[in-house]
Formats: C-alpha cells, sequence, structure tokens
C-alpha cells in the first residue's frame, strides 16, 4: 500500500466531502413537469462451469429475474420525486473455493446446495432545480435474508457559460449489515458491518454543434468487512475463511464522448474508465455503443464492451503455504482476467409510450476456473403523461 | 498523486476544448435524446450492479448501495 497516495486521497475526499455531496451525476436537462412510469423486466444467466474447470459440486450457476419499477412525479413547478423498486429472485450454485487438480491445475469448488434468494431495493430522489444549477437528495435501501445495506447521496450540478458547461459534484455513503446464512456450521463469520464513503466531481462540455465531451474523477474509501463470508480458500492442503484487508481506497477516472453524425442519422457514444485501488487492482473499460435511428422513431443500438483488470496482491487460485499478512482470497473477481461483452437493443417510441428490447452477452477470460460467461435479456417499457 | 495530477490536467482540457461558442439555436442535435450521458438510466443501474458484483472495479457515478452481489 502507497502511504503517500493514501494520505493525499484523504486530504481530497475530505475536500470533496465539505461540498454539497450526490450519488449519481447530476442531469443537464431541467424537470419536464411530466409524470413518467418505468419498467423493466430482466433475465440473467450464469453459464455452467465447463467439466474440465470443475472440482466438486454442481455446475449450474446463477439466475437472477429482475423487476424495476420507477415513477417519476412533479411535486412543484421546480421540484421532482422519482421512487424505484427493485425486486430480484436468484437460485443456483456459487463458486466456494479453488482447489488444486492431480496435475497441480486449478478446479473450482461449487457450493454442493442451490441457494434461493431474494432480494428487494427501495430507492427514492428528490431533485430540486433553477435555471443554472440543480440538487439531488437520494436515499436507499436494501434488503436480503443476509444483507441490508442503507445508503444516502447529494448531487449536483452547476450549469455555466451560456449553458455550455457543467459542472457536476456529489458524495454517498452506505451502511452494509451483513448476516451470513448457516454461520456456524460452516465457520462463517455471524455479524459483521461495512461502511463506504465517496466523492465525484466532473466536467461536461459542449464543444462543437454535434460533440459532447464529459469527464469525471470518483473517489471512495470502503472499511469493515471486505471479504465474502461464502468463500473460503485452499491453503496448504486445507481450507481457510476469504480473509481480505478491512480497507480500501478507489480512484477512477471517466471520460465520455457524444458525438452526433448527421449523414446517417446516429450517435456514438465512446467511455474510458480507469479505476484503482490500494489492493493493487488496475482496470481499464471501454465501452462503444451506436445509436442508429431508423425511421418511424425505431432504434438500433449495438455496443461493444472490453474489460481488463490485474489481480489483487493477495489473491491467488490456491496457497501452497501460509502468507504472513493473513490474507487470503481465491475469489474469481479478485483476479487477473479480462471480459469482452456485447449487446443489441431494438426502441420503438410512439408518442408518450416506449418499448425497448436488448440482449447481451459477457464473457470473461483469464487463468481462474471460474471466470463468468452470461446471459442477459431485457424488456422495457416506458410511459410519460402531464 | 500523478494520477490526481493527469486527472486535473484532463478536467482542465476538456474545458479548453470549448474553442468554439455554439449557439443555443444550433443545439438541436445535442438535444436529441440518444445524445445524453445516460440514455436509459434503468438498463445502467442493472448493468453497473452486475458490473460491480462480478468485477473487482466501480465508479462513484454508478451509485451507492445496492446490496451484497456476492455470489
Amino acid at each position: 500500500m502507497n502511504d503517500k497516495r493514501s494520505s493525499t486521497l484523504l486530504a481530497l475526499t475530505a475536500a470533496a466531502l465539505a461540498l454539497p455531496m450526490a450519488s449519481e451525476p447530476a442531469k443537464a436537462d431541467p424537470p419536464d413537469q411530466k409524470f413518467t412510469l418505468g419498467f423493466k423486466q430482466s433475465n440473467y444467466k450464469e453459464a455452467p462451469i465447463a467439466a474440465d474447470q470443475l472440482g466438486l459440486g454442481s455446475p449450474e450457476r446463477y439466475t437472477i429475474d429482475v423487476s424495476h419499477l420507477k415513477f417519476k412525479a412533479p411535486v412543484s413547478t421546480d421540484t421532482e420525486l422519482t421512487t424505484s423498486v427493485i425486486r430480484e429472485t436468484m437460485s443456483g450454485a456459487s463458486p466456494w473455493y479453488v482447489a488444486p487438480g492431480a496435475d497441480g491445475e486449478a478446479l473450482q469448488v461449487m457450493s454442493g446446495a442451490t441457494i434461493s434468494e431474494e432480494r428487494t431495493e427501495l430507492g427514492v430522489d428528490f431533485r430540486s432545480y433553477n435555471s443554472n444549477s440543480e440538487v439531488t437528495l437520494s436515499g436507499g435501501y436494501s434488503s436480503e435474508n443476509d444483507y441490508e445495506s442503507v445508503s444516502f447521496g447529494f448531487s449536483g450540478a452547476w450549469r455555466l457559460n451560456q449553458n455550455l458547461t457543467t459542472l457536476s459534484y456529489g458524495a454517498n455513503t452506505s451502511f452494509d449489515y451483513i448476516d451470513p446464512s448457516d454461520a456456524k456450521s460452516f465457520d462463517r463469520p455471524e455479524h459483521e458491518t461495512k461502511k463506504r464513503a465517496a466523492a465525484m466531481v466532473g466536467l461536461t462540455q459542449v464543444a462543437t454543434k454535434t460533440t459532447l465531451l464529459s469527464a469525471t474523477v470518483g473517489f471512495a474509501m470502503l472499511d469493515g468487512y471486505l471479504s465474502d463470508p461464502y468463500k473460503r480458500a485452499f491453503v496448504a492442503g486445507s481450507t481457510v475463511r476469504d480473509s481480505r484487508p478491512g480497507q480500501q481506497e478507489q480512484i477512477n477516472l471517466n471520460l465520455s464522448l457524444r458525438q452526433f453524425f448527421e449523414g446517417p442519422g446516429g450517435a456514438l457514444h465512446a467511455d474510458y474508465r480507469y479505476y484503482t485501488n490500494n489492493w493493487e487492482i488496475d482496470s481499464h473499460t471501454l465501452e462503444l455503443s451506436w445509436y442508429q435511428n431508423l425511421g418511424n422513431d425505431w432504434q438500433l443500438t449495438p455496443t461493444l464492451r472490453y474489460y481488463d483488470q490485474s489481480a489483487a496482491a493477495f489473491y491467488r487460485p490456491f496457497y501452497e503455504t501460509t502468507r504472513t499478512d493473513g490474507f487470503y482470497s481465491s475469489d474469481y473477481r479478485l483476479s487477473d482476467f479480462s471480459a469482452v461483452s456485447g449487446q443489441l437493443k431494438l426502441s420503438k417510441t410512439f408518442s408518450a409510450f416506449r418499448v425497448d428490447l436488448s440482449y447481451e452477452n459477457y464473457k470473461a477470460s483469464g487463468d481462474h476456473p471460474g471466470l463468468l460467461e452470461y446471459d442477459l435479456i431485457s424488456l422495457g417499457l416506458g410511459y410519460a403523461f402531464e | 498523486m500523478k494520477l490526481l495530477l493527469r486527472s486535473g490536467v484532463l478536467l482542465l482540457a476538456v474545458q479548453l476544448l470549448a474553442c468554439t461558442q455554439v449557439q443555443p439555436w444550433e443545439r438541436g442535435h445535442l438535444a436529441r435524446p440518444e445524445m445524453g450521458l445516460t440514455t436509459d438510466p434503468m438498463a445502467s443501474t442493472l448493468r453497473n450492479h452486475i458490473h460491480h458484483s462480478k468485477e473487482a472495479s466501480s465508479s462513484v457515478a454508478s451509485g451507492s448501495g445496492g446490496g451484497c452481489g456476492c455470489n
């Protein structure tokens, strides 16, 4: 860990927190004084683990059905309230630990029984706007049988330079309470907590009649139980609890381009993100989308995403010997891997009504035997009225 | 520290790129829905939650909370 960088980060985060704060980037558009209702139904399905990568347990992985309902209503001429409910139903087996095979290869051991659980998330945003600025207060609550999370956020924006420049800022914090199932039977911790504090600042600039540019920098600090209670690590012939440092500092830098092309009547979206944390994980994400207008208010949007990350300093697929710092994790999410995903979305707008259908395939590649492949299908409906 | 300096320079560069004054009546294309930074917030919420749950990285801008996602 780099102490100098940590102290700089702490000072900057403290300074950013002193600003009025936020949970997501502020929107540049004013409230439209309309009621809007949105619904999205999605199915997320992970591919089974290949037979030659599986050590023990079920090859079947997670399937999640997600229902998301969102309603926005104007409260006064310059304020609006948005409420949302997300309901997830999950089932499947989960990666447990990685064990060495007969030839020393890494094999994924999966949880024995099929897990079934549900998650409900509630969110509220109150947005206030005037001609040059806006602020949004946010609150969120998420509940599962073994996990609860409460979050608060404050975000805002100033429009400057004849609305050509938007300065956005924000901060949010969350408190998580973790009570793992069957803790005593499976040597899991019984009650744990986690805190997160984050801040961001961004600039969006109209560069030409058809070009919009944006840059955002974010800082986050996590403190508490950052391990996975359901995972174990194979260490010198036996398994131990997944055990990670109790603190993490993160920095992310996002750059975005929006370019409209008059000839084909479409828009290019290019987004790049650099992420780094003090567990020595660095990542690069590049996403490109093309929004093609097809006439009669049809729109087709292909998207390509490339993601690459390095491994956490203490990560190993399995450990031949014990570590002096006591940190162990064989979670595929901390391994060195790349992922490519492609998405196709078709949408149609009928004056006040909108419908869209999308399909996405994601595939990760690297050395870990438990890396993911999934399919995501979503149907979205939207309706606006006064 | 180097990264923070670079971030500051990039933010400044974005500001300096505003070398032309685009008048309000010339912003028709910029006002189109597909020119928004986020075009489908509900889809972004879902995809950010999946990426946050299945990869080591997350953005501050992607919001707070959201549950465990630890399977």
